[in-house]
């Protein structure tokens, strides 16, 4: 027996006493227990069926009998109650040289002013509040070989939602969404042959251009994606699968991930790939993570977005339908209507400010007709509209939903 | 008859949680890790209390360990890795008596899961080496060789601070 004196036990002892007290729950462990263990006696029964599912057929030819049910295909369509009338959605398309407001009701396009001319249209990403506008259109004379250095500084807008006027955000390499509600973060290089690691700064702004922060240098080989709390999800350069979180503050390394699939303001949603691994979320200002009953085994596959608020989380796995995990209730619905086969595309966001997720999908062989969809929580089945005209499915394919 | 096991499960881990998470935290060194472990193991002994809820602790002892050690393995080939404490999080109180014990602790934190495993099971929960092993699932031996490497990581680590290492030590 060990002595309690002994320097081992009174360490541990010492390290012990730094535990808190638990925060478990318990009515969670209990349910997961029963759901295991229902799940164990389905696996039986599944192994059972299986076997048999092999030996009834063979015992059936031999014997003259029907041949078993081949599996049902993936639909190519979405299905579900039709959508009402005048239902309209406002999608971000290119239009001209320009950008505009698509809406579905009117299928008229309203232009945007504030933003210049640009002969290969516009690049969209959503932050939150609204989207980043950057010109497709190539600069000139590269100062260095592609992907080694920075490049010549890239002018960056900002629309709000449904706003029919963008802002001018500032220029720099790269502009990364923010927690803060009319601020991004906007990266910058010292000059246009500076190499890509190294000597990247981050600076938080307002969507109108003026600096909130100081400059943050980022850590060498790691670049900027987006803000989580008060925090910057920074990319491997050599490798897009891992991350971390970076704290702009200290200058610090707070946690590394190595597959995220989504973030919010405040969280992100993350797996590490593993068999049996699921879906995890962390939020950043709280410290605390759950597990989500989402299979995390194969990460990259896994198409997903938050709600505005954080709150949602939509996520697609390949040939399945879309399941929405709501983080205040611990709670995945499955969307029925939503499996679709290769044969078709499909791509979903939530609409600004509403717990609402939009849906559009269509042929990949042909151009249309395609479905726009409709979901939000409490509905038991999606709400569908078929779309013929085909400047509308373009806009729906290519265009930014919500 | 489902409820009140339930209710009877809920006891168990009202009483429990306390020590248990001690046990925990010693195993993976971090309270969000540690209450993770904890909630793992509950749910295991949930799915099987018709057949432990006789003697529940030494089964949720046993998962903790084994799912640590497990676990730990797994982490290994698909690393997340705690780097710092997130900043928002109120800091643990801590007497530290002396500096060996703190280099100490800070080399115990250090461990691989496996040896730290077997120090926790040895000279915290004052097992003997048989039931070390059981409870992890191996042999006496492998007990004995990792209780001996890891006191000698601990001495190396010890040294390496300049640190007196000569009290540890079975």
């Amino acid at each position: 027996m060990s002595d309690p004196g002994h320097p081992i036990t009174a360490a541990l002892r010492e390290l012990a006493d730094q535990a808190a007290p638990p925060r478990i729950r318990v009515d969670d462990a209990w349910r997961a227990g029963r759901r295991r263990r229902r799940a164990a006696t389905i696996i039986a029964a599944a192994a059972v069926a299986v076997v048999l599912a092999a030996v009834v057929p063979a015992a059936n030819a031999l014997r003259g009998g029907p041949p078993s049910q081949p599996t049902r295909p993936l639909a190519a369509k979405m299905t579900g109650l039709p959508m009402p009338a005048g239902t309209n959605f406002q999608v971000l398309v290119n239009a001209g040289d320009g950008a505009a407001w698509y809406s579905t009701a009117t299928r008229r396009a309203e232009h945007i002013g504030g933003l210049p001319p640009s002969q290969g249209g516009y690049q969209f990403s959503g932050v939150y509040g609204g989207w980043i506008a950057v010109s497709n259109q190539s600069t000139s004379s590269t100062p260095c070989a592609v992907n080694v250095c920075a490049g010549r500084p890239k002018k960056f807008y900002f629309i709000a939602d449904g706003s029919l006027t963008a802002t001018r955000i500032g220029a720099g390499y790269w502009v990364a969404a923010s927690s803060r509600p009319g601020a991004v973060w906007l990266a910058t290089y010292p000059r246009a042959s500076a190499t890509f690691t190294g000597s990247a700064t981050a600076q938080l702004i307002s969507t109108t251009g003026r600096p909130l922060g100081p400059r943050h240098r980022l850590p060498a080989d790691w670049l900027l994606i987006t803000g989580v709390g008060s925090y910057l999800r920074l990319n491997n350069d050599q490798n897009n699968n891992l991350s971390i979180l970076w704290d702009p503050r200290a200058g610090r390394v707070l946690r590394h991930f190595d597959n995220i699939i989504a973030t919010s303001p405040e969280q992100i949603a993350w797996s590490p790939g593993c068999r049996s691994c699921r879906v995890q979320i962390l939020n950043v200002s709280t410290g605390t993570t759950v597990t989500t009953p989402i299979p995390g085994r194969n990460p990259a596959a896994l198409g997903a977005i938050f709600s505005d608020d954080g709150r949602l989380l939509a996520v697609q796995q390949p040939g399945r339908e879309i399941q929405v995990f709501d983080t205040a209730t611990r709670t995945l619905t499955a969307i029925p209507g939503t499996a679709l086969s290769t044969a078709a595309w499909q791509n979903f966001g939530w609409q600004p400010g509403g717990p609402r997720l939009v849906i559009a999908a269509g042929p990949n062989s042909r151009p249309g007709p395609a479905q726009l969809a409709y979901w939000q929580p409490g509905d038991a089945l999606l709400r569908v509209a078929t779309v013929r005209n085909l400047r509308e499915i373009t806009e729906l394919q290519t265009g930014q939903l919500g | 008859m489902d409820d009140s096991a339930r209710r009877e499960f809920a006891g168990f881990a009202a009483a429990r949680s306390g020590a248990l998470i001690r046990v925990a935290f010693l195993l993976t060194g971090d309270q969000h890790a540690a209450e993770d472990l904890l909630q793992t193991a509950f749910t295991k002994a949930a799915a099987r209390w018709g057949r432990i809820h006789t003697a529940p602790e030494a089964y949720v002892r046993q998962v903790m360990y084994r799912e640590q050690v497990s676990g730990w393995r797994r982490r290994a080939r698909h690393s997340e890795t705690v780097m710092a404490e997130l900043p928002d999080q109120a800091a643990a109180v801590s007497e530290v008596s002396a500096e060996t014990r703190l280099g100490l602790q800070q080399a115990l934190r250090a461990l691989p899961a496996g040896k730290r495993a077997v120090l926790v099971l040895r000279y915290f929960e004052d097992l003997p080496e048989a039931q070390v092993a059981s409870i992890l699932g191996c042999s006496v031996g492998t007990v004995r060789s990792q209780s001996h490497k890891a006191i000698t990581q601990l001495r190396a680590a010890l040294a390496a601070d300049g640190l007196t290492n000569t009290e540890v030590g079975p």
